[in-house]
């Protein structure tokens, strides 16, 4: 039994909506009708909307002028673009005790700590016929049909009876479990009721509103009953007992009143305080036989169950989400459905995105609603079914198992016309989204040019020999500098690298003079030539350099004799030119000035 | 008679001009009919009109890259990769080629054989991926000609021309700010440009030499054994499936010596594995 309500629980906790996450929420109320009579019923709704992770339980302002019953909740969210769009219902069921119009204060709701209000709602209650059934000549029946449990035999002024409707039941069929507050009006209370429900270990409870009120006449007295129900859910079979009732009361000893006047509007004074009980009852939980019982039956206990599926879309693209979603309705339970299962379709993939659920209480009798939304996405195209959903069950009143199947429905899928061929779709179930359709990108179109298969431009010889143009030209730069730095440096390089540059440019400008018939002159720039040119390569003074200093030069140097000789005869035809008179031609001034380029030349060529 | 003779002959010539019509379609017109049949879902004419494209000596990564496709909406995960890496080969940033070929892999089999490099290593080396070999050779020279005249620089630092350059461009030098003199700056810039060339360089060589050698290869058969030896009768290592990048180190008749990571290796057999 314990595993079984640990199941249950953990069947609640699921449906609960613990991934949420407290962010942007809003929470409103509503109640309709407006205005109701005394006794009658007006539905408190409040909505939470919004983005969170967690829900929490919304916290109900005293309402001290009402009797309060929980309705049921329902859920839904959605993911759009990874956000969590929640939505969440709490259904309450308020049966004023008495006329007047009254404001429900801003209701508080709390979520991950922090505290969201309601807006505060009004509502206007008018006397009216319901509450209490006149009696019908002189003596009131109780109204109700009959039940097990104890029967009032006290003659009491004020005193409490609990019965069941039936003591024997099914696994998960409705047990109503009544509470009649009896009471002849000779006493009086000074405040309200304050009333225990009974322990209730191994059921699930749903209170049924609202209380009713009759007059039962009982050993010869007139009884108001002010009666209040509450439906038993076994969730094991085995005997079980719903416990004690308890009624709180403090009688008015000072004072007394009509007898009739509302039992549970009575106020202040001192008295004497009193404890009404009830007596336990045992309810038989029978097993759910064995015998036809369906391959599929999963648990549900419920009567009149339907089932029906519907798709958003009947014709979708390939890769575009269909939104399916399955209604179980039935009497009953409803609240510990699971969800059923789709039929695997290879052509698609399905994920459950959701799910919500209601529950009515019409008579007493728990009724109720579970719809389970699924995302399914096609990934080829064509024409499908998505078959029916069985649901097996078991009928407790009809005692047999009983199977409800929806229709299929049928969805064509087209090719998918989207570009890149993929699409992201987030599915709730969790923190995460989730890639549902993963599929490889578009393919492209024929480039303007293909090109055909040939060898790399790396892979030439030529390629890899141009490499060496900027190596040499490195090298080139390190001995132009170096050059450069001994010319900087080093006189003598500097004078001995260009002594033969200047040497021909004196020559030139002797031929020059010799062609222009001032032999004289020409001579001059011959001997100018040659001095100035062994003067540059001994780094020696210009000036007093002599034929026998140059001699010396040359010898040292490693000339032959003849190049020796040579510029002797060099020398000496300058001189003879300069200081003879008339010994100068311009004819033998150009031999001269060749001769002298020739052993300069024939110098430089000895000296690399 | 005659008659129906010259008409049979005619049928036969035309069917003839019709047929060598068919086969002497352009890379081209068979690229875009294998993109129609793509399209129409007829993925087998597709793969096979793509596949005589690439067989004319095409090398299009887009022709390579739809050609993954293709094998991919076959269901051939093998061939896909196969066509995918070898479209990543000419256009390594092609955004769609590196995501279809994360997709596929995602889908194989051997999950812990994909060596997941980490991130910051995949970072460090995204030069490296997102570059093809001629891409790398090229900025390979360019850096080795930047070397060159930059030793040119160094070298002629002190002419009055470059000093005057240095002065202006100098401005945004790293070396300039943290104080370096200009011989210094430039021998910087000099090193850490003569970095970049040594790692492209390294990268563009073993580029050329994994081309060269086809020393990559995928692993087509939905399951291949790999053996110890080059031999059916050696015995089976361990099993690859299909789409498992392998280095291939060796070839003998018809058996290639592959490794894979974690100092796995051995012997496959030639058709269940292509070389990329």
């Amino acid at each position: 039994m314990r595993v079984r309500a640990c199941f249950m629980a953990a069947l609640m906790l699921l449906s609960a909506p613990a991934w949420l996450r407290a962010e942007d929420v809003a929470v409103r109320a509503t109640i309709e009708p407006t205005t109701v009579e005394v006794g009658g019923q007006a539905l408190l709704t409040i909505v939470v909307e919004g983005k969170f992770r967690r829900g929490g339980q919304p916290e109900l302002p005293p309402l001290a002028d009402f009797d309060v019953f929980e309705s049921g909740t329902s859920q839904s969210f959605q993911f759009v673009n990874g956000q969590a769009h929640s939505s969440l219902q709490y259904n309450y069921i308020l049966s004023p005790r008495k006329e007047g119009n009254f404001r429900i204060d801003p209701i508080r709701y709390t979520l991950d700590d922090k505290v969201f209000t309601a807006n505060a709602v009004t509502l206007s209650v008018v006397a009216g016929s319901a509450g209490v059934i006149p009696p019908a000549g002189g003596t009131t029946t109780p109204n109700r049909s009959g039940g097990h449990g104890t029967t009032p035999s006290s003659d009491e002024s004020i005193f409490v009876a609990s019965s069941v409707d039936r003591d024997t039941v099914y696994v998960n069929q409705q047990v109503t479990w009544s509470l009649g507050y009896y009471t002849d009006g000779r006493v009086e209370l000074l405040r309200s009721p304050n009333y225990s429900p009974p322990s209730a270990e191994g059921f699930w409870v749903e209170d049924l509103p609202p209380q009713s009120k009759y007059y039962r006449n009982l050993h010869g007295r007139q009884y108001l009953v002010s009666e209040i129900k509450r439906g038993y859910f076994p969730t094991a079979p085995g005997t079980y007992r719903i416990g004690e009732a308890r009624v709180d009361i403090v009688l008015d000893t000072m004072n007394r009143r009509n007898a009739f006047d509302d039992f549970f509007s009575r106020r202040g004074g001192f008295g004497e305080p009193r404890t009404l009980t009830t007596d336990p009852v045992e309810i038989v939980v029978k097993p759910l036989p064995t015998r036809g019982k369906p391959a599929e039956f999963s648990g549900i206990v419920a009567g009149n169950l339907t089932v029906s599926i519907v798709s958003d879309k009947q014709v979708v693209q390939v890769g575009e989400p269909i939104n399916v979603s399955v209604e179980i309705n039935g009497v009953g339970n409803m609240g510990t459905i699971a969800p059923p299962k789709l039929a695997e379709l290879p052509q698609f993939k399905a994920y459950e995105s959701g799910s919500s659920s209601d529950s009515f209480k019409k008579d007493y009798v728990v009724s109720g609603r579970r719809k389970f939304d699924y995302v399914m996405v096609p990934q080829v195209e064509g024409t499908f079914t998505i078959p029916g959903v069985r649901v097996a069950y078991f009928d407790p009143e009809l005692k047999l198992y009983q199977t409800a199947q929806s229709a299929d429905v049928h969805v064509e899928v087209k090719p998918g016309t989207q570009e890149d061929g993929r699409k992201v779709i987030y599915a709730g179930g969790g923190d995460d989204f989730e890639v549902i359709n993963r599929d490889v990108r578009f393919i492209h179109p024929v480039p303007a040019h293909l090109t055909v298969a040939s060898g790399h431009f790396y892979q030439s010889k030529l390629f890899l020999a141009a490499h060496a143009l900027p190596l040499l030209a490195l090298g080139l730069s390190v001995m132009v500098e170096r050059k450069r730095r001994r010319l900087r440096s080093d006189i003598g390089f500097a004078r001995a690298s260009r002594a033969m540059r200047e040497a021909e440019k004196k020559l030139a400008q002797a031929d020059r003079a010799f062609r222009a018939g001032n032999a004289e002159d020409g001579f001059g720039r011959v001997h100018a030539a040659v001095v100035g040119y062994f003067a540059d390569r001994a780094n020696a003074p210009t000036a007093g350099l002599t034929s026998d200093d140059i001699e010396t030069y040359l010898r040292a140097s490693g000339a032959g004799d003849d190049t020796v000789a040579s510029v002797r005869d060099i020398m000496a035809a300058c001189d003879a030119a300069r200081y003879a008179v008339g010994a100068a031609s311009a004819e033998r001034g150009l031999q001269i000035a060749a001769r002298s380029r020739d052993v300069i030349a024939s110098l430089e060529r000895g000296r690399r | 008679m005659r008659v129906r003779m010259v008409w049979i002959a005619a049928t036969l010539t035309l069917c003839a001009s019709l047929a060598r019509a068919e086969t002497s379609q352009t890379p081209a017109q068979l690229f875009g009919r294998a993109n129609a049949a793509y399209e129409a879902g007829n993925y087998a004419a597709a793969v096979d009109d793509y596949e005589r494209a690439a067989a004319s000596g095409v090398t299009a990564p887009d022709l390579f890259y739809n050609l993954g496709n293709a094998y991919f909406k076959q269901g051939d995960l093998g061939r896909a990769v196969l066509w995918f890496e070898r479209a990543r080969r000419l256009a390594p940033r092609d955004d769609d080629v590196r995501e279809n070929l994360d997709l596929t892999r995602s889908l194989l089999r051997d999950q812990e054989l994909l060596a997941a490099s980490p991130r910051w290593r995949s970072a460090l080396l995204a030069w490296h991926r997102d570059t093809t070999t001629a891409e790398s050779v090229a900025v390979t020279s360019i850096l080795f000609t930047l070397v060159c005249a930059l030793g040119i620089c160094f070298v002629f630092r002190d002419s009055e021309t470059l000093s005057r350059v240095y002065r202006r461009v100098s401005i945004l030098s790293p070396g300039r700010l943290l104080g370096l003199d200009k011989a210094q700056d430039l021998g910087l810039a000099m090193a850490l440009v003569l970095l970049l060339t040594g790692a492209f360089a390294y990268s563009a060589f073993s580029k050329v030499r994994a081309e060269d050698a086809r020393s990559t290869g995928v692993v087509l058969a939905e399951e291949a054994s790999v053996f110890s030896g080059p031999s059916p009768n050696a015995s089976v290592q361990f099993k690859v499936h299909e789409g498992t990048l392998v280095s291939v180190r060796d070839e003998r008749a018809g058996w290639l010596r592959v490794e894979l990571p974690g100092d796995l290796s051995g012997w496959i057999q030639e058709p269940s594995l292509a070389r990329i």
